[in-house]
């Protein structure tokens, strides 16, 4: 398991993966300075709020790419032929390359986390704000809760990884799993608020209600609010149970990965 | 050899008799059907929550930038479009500071009172920390609306949440109890602080046209009270002009203009299709 680690992390490198995560930082710093610039008022609360933002939606990415560099070509290149061979159990090639894949995309997060909260602290010089932004203990959390939605989402593509015959469903099957987790609960308690946004409100909430029993509720790991004003009240008070049972569903796909590599027939 | 250069030859007439639709097309005259979509469009906001992948926030920072950058052209705000996309960025995120801000600044003060008013409201109930927004909100309903009760509740709420200015707001409250506040002269001095605070030209620019505005209705009331001193009550904004008590009538800077409403020169507030039934 610690060699499929290892040649995990290799071949992420060899893969050109610190281009992939330098460029994505560039960009990530970019697009931070510059939607700061549009704010009369708060300039280092939007940046911080659009840096977040990104991150979420680049993170995805990256793993999705990683995970198809480090599981589907291993069965498209059939390397399997080697990495697979008889006294080495399965699992310890799948498990050892989703080690890799997470402590690669902990290094990138927490690299990013830190370069935006310097670049939000440079920003913050320029203009005393009402209201500051607050880079302390409520930025620290904000950020492994975006970890543990990162790691939800790489259980769920390692998984799909070992059912799809082709690499491009990882990347369709993860990202829209992805938009679908974490925009329900926010569209049905909007549809709660302004009932008069589509007919039979009702209906539709209840349909959409389902959902959750489907899917993790990705959106309510999203406690910016509280890094981006300061205020700890903001924290949803269920946040143990969430975060638990966040836990437990990629837990639960990650296994299920594993059995159904154990079952997969090689052609 | 012959098959393959057989295949070109239809992948090259395939290609032409496109170009040649595509030609015969190009000289058609174009026909507009039903072309009545004059407004610009604004998305309800669980259709923009699902177009960002979830995210409302980034939703939010989206349209709020989208509108303090297009919304104002040559120093005119297009209201009609701001009254639908400010309310839109506070159901997305009601705490953002931007949009309140200019909500405040740009739709009550440029005639969508109410509009501007349930912004402020959502961003009150939002901000449980800040006191600007029952601060503004307090001085709306005192001014525009003329709801004694309500304006000091905000303006109680605003003291308790803004320790540094508790005593003048609380002052603020007490005189407008006692009806002692000539609510014009509160109304300047607050949105020429607001003017000279903010470093954004264009903004100071649109702000700057509501001072010249109010200036003009400030005016207006103090020759309303020289001639009725002299004549008896105002029937009609000429009657200054022709009795002396003001060389020209001022003119409104956003093209709204100046009505007499029950004996009272007010500001004549903008009128949006659809929307007065609900009020």
């Amino acid at each position: 398991m610690l060699s499929d680690f290892r040649s995990g992390i290799l071949l992420a490198f060899r893969a050109h993966f610190l281009w992939l995560a330098a460029i994505s930082l560039f960009f990530l710093l970019l697009i931070v300075w510059m939607a700061s610039e549009f704010s009369g008022r708060q300039p280092a609360t939007v940046g911080l709020d659009v840096g977040l933002s990104v991150m979420r939606l680049i993170l995805p990415l990256i793993m999705v790419l990683v995970v198809q560099e480090l599981l589907s070509r291993e069965f498209d290149r059939r390397y399997f032929l080697s990495s697979l061979t008889y006294p080495r159990a399965r699992q310890g090639l799948l498990l050892g390359r989703f080690a890799s894949v997470v402590v690669l995309m902990a290094c990138v997060l927490i690299v990013m986390a830190v370069a935006l909260g310097l670049l939000v602290a440079w920003i913050g010089e320029d203009y005393a704000q009402a209201t500051g932004v607050s880079l302390g203990w409520p930025y620290v959390a904000t950020v492994a809760l975006i970890g543990l939605d990162l790691l939800v989402l790489t259980a769920l593509a390692v998984f799909l990884a070992m059912v799809a015959s082709t690499p491009s469903f990882v990347l369709i099957g993860t990202l829209g799993f992805m938009l679908m987790a974490r925009s329900f609960a926010a569209i049905i308690e909007l549809l709660t608020r302004e009932t008069w946004v589509v007919e039979g409100a009702e209906s539709y909430r209840a349909g959409v209600g389902v959902l959750g029993y489907l899917l993790p509720d990705l959106g309510s790991l999203d406690i910016r609010m509280t890094a981006l004003y300061g205020r700890m009240e903001f924290l949803p008070s269920d946040l143990g149970v969430l975060v638990l049972s966040c836990l437990a569903y990629a837990f639960a796909f990650l296994w299920l990965a594993v059995w159904v590599l154990q079952r997969k027939r090689f052609a | 050899m012959f098959k393959r250069s057989l295949s070109l030859l239809f992948a090259l007439a395939g290609f032409a008799a496109f170009v040649a639709a595509v030609l015969w097309r190009s000289g058609q005259p174009i026909v507009f059907h039903n072309a009545t979509v004059k407004d610009r469009v604004v998305v309800s906001a669980p259709v923009l929550t699902a177009l960002y992948a979830g995210d409302r926030f980034l939703a939010a920072n989206m349209e709020a930038i989208r509108l303090s950058a297009t919304a104002v052209d040559q120093g005119q705000a297009d209201i009609h479009y701001l009254v639908r996309a400010q309310v839109v960025v506070a159901q997305l995120n009601a705490c953002h500071e931007d949009n309140y801000y200019l909500a405040n600044g740009l739709l009550t003060w440029g005639g969508a009172v109410a509009e501007g008013n349930d912004v402020l409201r959502r961003a009150m109930n939002c901000r449980f920390w800040d006191g600007i927004p029952p601060f503004f909100y307090g001085v709306n309903q005192a001014f525009f609306e003329k709801d004694k009760t309500q304006a000091v509740q905000a303006l109680e709420l605003s003291a308790e949440r803004w320790p540094e200015n508790a005593v003048t707001l609380r002052r603020m409250a007490i005189m407008l109890r006692a009806e002692a506040l000539a609510d014009e002269r509160l109304a300047v001095n607050y949105l020429m602080q607001q003017r000279d605070t903010t470093h954004d030209p264009k903004l100071r620019e649109m702000l700057d046209k509501r001072v010249i505005r109010l200036q003009g209705l400030i005016d207006l009331r103090a020759a309303q009270r020289r001639y009725e001193e002299a004549h008896g009550p105002l029937q009609d904004f000429q009657q200054l002009v022709d009795s002396g008590e003001m060389a020209m009538l001022p003119q409104d800077p956003l093209r709204l203009g100046y009505e007499l409403r029950d004996g009272r020169i007010e500001f004549r507030e903008l009128k949006i299709p659809g929307m007065e039934n609900q009020q």
